[in-house]
């Protein structure tokens, strides 16, 4: 099956979600201050392991580093916490103090899992490394020329370069060099120049505003830095060209989440409720693939038992019929994407939450699927 | 930076009175209309918008819409919501066919756009 839903605690709109590395468990938060840990059984089901509750107000965001098994949350509460698996199974956890008077909104671990970066509401990015010495986490603040709030981070593979997305409708690439921490970096296509908190690149999504953005993903090799807004687009901008921005308007609503599964391809999820392709051609321009899945909006409606039901849902809700289910496999849109297996060069699987509360796993290597991504020009 | 609207009020009435109504749509669409300012020269557009919109009649929208590109199809949509916002005697009809016509070439993607974009009609 292309599509399966897998069923995670209660039907409560999921927030976030983050695997383990051996994808074996994986972290939820529905919509609460509690961040859910579920592992699967041999028979497919979920069971509950952990719950991990320190945060006083909703969890926003979650992300597990693969290498040093490390979970990291944020929260409304203005808070991080760094999670750490002791031999005994126990998840320890500690504060980390972001210094910031807004809720964290977004957070991800760098590639080498020595930093993570934290977006908030209080229009700063918090740079968080571990000092040795005194075993506590520090945090360092981007804030010019943030004008609002961030609610998209994601790394560049040389673990400095870091791209923001803002509700100032701007993309932006920032140096996170830490030279207490870190060799100075050699130059990129984004510059050569990284101070800390320099900002490499501002990308407008759009001269009439275009929208929140939602989602920032760089490709594989760092080059390409995709996003999406809620204009209903999709955006890629090519470093090596000259930071040359190729934008595509599309028909849809808009998505909330975006993801490299080829060195050309785009998948974004969002209000539509399905995943959608997208094809980067050489030159960086971006076409619309097809959806995961056909179904849109249908209405599958079931008539009333009755006459007298009849009337009296056409007297209570003003129709007369009863049911409504979307076509598609999520009842409700797409906030949160990752790749289950493989990665942003050949992603073989990927999971998907949702407000209806469903995990659903794409298996993009599954017959239909595969026919959907040869189809695909190349 | 913001394009500023340069509507050329002049040639876009002379267009209308020769009755080249899809031209004047065009020139009126391609002058960066969402750029205006100030109150004043917005209600100016809004009526010169509402004046082009309702001298096209049904028969030629279709042919109109398909000359126009993504980002006028866009603009226009944004004239049209704003027609329904500030409706004349009879216009709400008639534009609810053009929304018809040019929903069904952009999709919800321009709805969506009237709504998330800065710059309004």
């Amino acid at each position: 099956m292309a599509a399966s839903i897998q069923k995670v605690g209660p039907a409560i709109p999921i927030q976030c979600h983050a695997w383990s590395s051996d994808r074996q468990t994986i972290a939820v938060s529905h919509n609460d201050k509690l961040v859910e840990l579920y592992k699967q059984q041999p028979g497919g089901s979920w069971n509950q392991t952990d719950i991990l509750d320190q945060h006083d107000l909703r969890v926003n965001d979650i992300d597990w580093a693969p290498n040093t098994n490390r979970i990291v949350t944020c929260s409304a509460d203005r808070n991080a916490y760094v999670w750490v698996q002791g031999a005994d199974g126990k998840w320890k956890h500690t504060l980390v103090l972001l210094r910031i008077n807004r809720a964290a909104t977004c957070v991800r671990w760098s590639p080498q899992e020595n930093k993570f970066a934290v977006g908030s509401g209080a229009r700063i990015i918090s740079i968080c490394y571990l000092d040795e010495e005194k075993d506590w986490w520090v945090a360092k603040h981007i804030r010019k020329p943030l004008r609002s709030t961030i609610t998209t981070v994601d790394w560049h593979p040389n673990n400095i370069l870091l791209a923001a997305g803002c509700t100032d409708f701007k993309v932006r690439v920032f140096s996170t060099y830490i030279k207490e921490i870190e060799p100075k970096p050699s130059a990129t296509e984004w510059g050569a120049k990284m101070p800390f908190a320099n900002l490499m690149a501002e990308f407008s999504n759009s001269p009439t505003g275009g929208g929140w953005i939602h989602a920032v993903a760089f490709n594989e090799e760092g080059t390409r830095l995709a996003w999406v807004g809620h204009d209903s687009s999709i955006a890629v901008a090519d470093a090596p060209s000259g930071m040359v921005m190729m934008k595509l308007k599309t028909n849809l609503l808009p998505f909330l989440s975006l993801l490299w599964i080829g060195p050309n391809r785009l998948l974004a999820a969002g209000h539509d409720c399905v995943p959608v392709l997208f094809h980067v051609d050489s030159a960086g321009k971006v076409s619309q693939g097809p959806k995961l899945e056909e179904g849109g909006n249908v209405v599958e409606a079931t008539a009333a038992a009755s006459a007298k039901n009849m009337f009296k849902n056409k007297d209570r809700l003003g129709q007369e019929l009863v049911d409504s289910r979307l076509g598609t496999t999520h009842q409700n849109q797409i906030n949160s994407m990752r790749i289950l297996e493989g990665n942003k060069v050949e992603a073989r699987r990927v999971s998907t939450t949702a407000g209806d509360g469903a995990l659903v796993i794409w298996n993009l290597a599954s017959g239909a699927l595969a026919v959907k991504l040869t189809a695909l020009k190349i | 930076g913001d394009d500023a609207a340069i509507i050329d009020a002049n040639q876009i009435n002379s267009l209308l009175s020769s009755n080249k109504n899809v031209e004047a749509l065009k020139l009126f669409l391609s002058s960066s209309p969402t750029g205006v300012k100030d109150p004043t020269s917005k209600k100016a557009a809004r009526d010169l918008a509402f004046r082009i919109l309702m001298a096209i009649k049904t028969a030629q929208m279709d042919g109109a819409i398909s000359q126009l590109d993504q980002d006028s199809l866009d603009v226009l949509m944004k004239f049209i919501y704003a027609g329904f916002e500030s409706p004349y005697e009879g216009s709400s009809g008639h534009l609810l066919v053009w929304h018809e016509k040019v929903f069904s070439a952009t999709g919800i993607g321009s709805v969506v756009r009237v709504l998330a974009d800065k710059r309004k009609a």
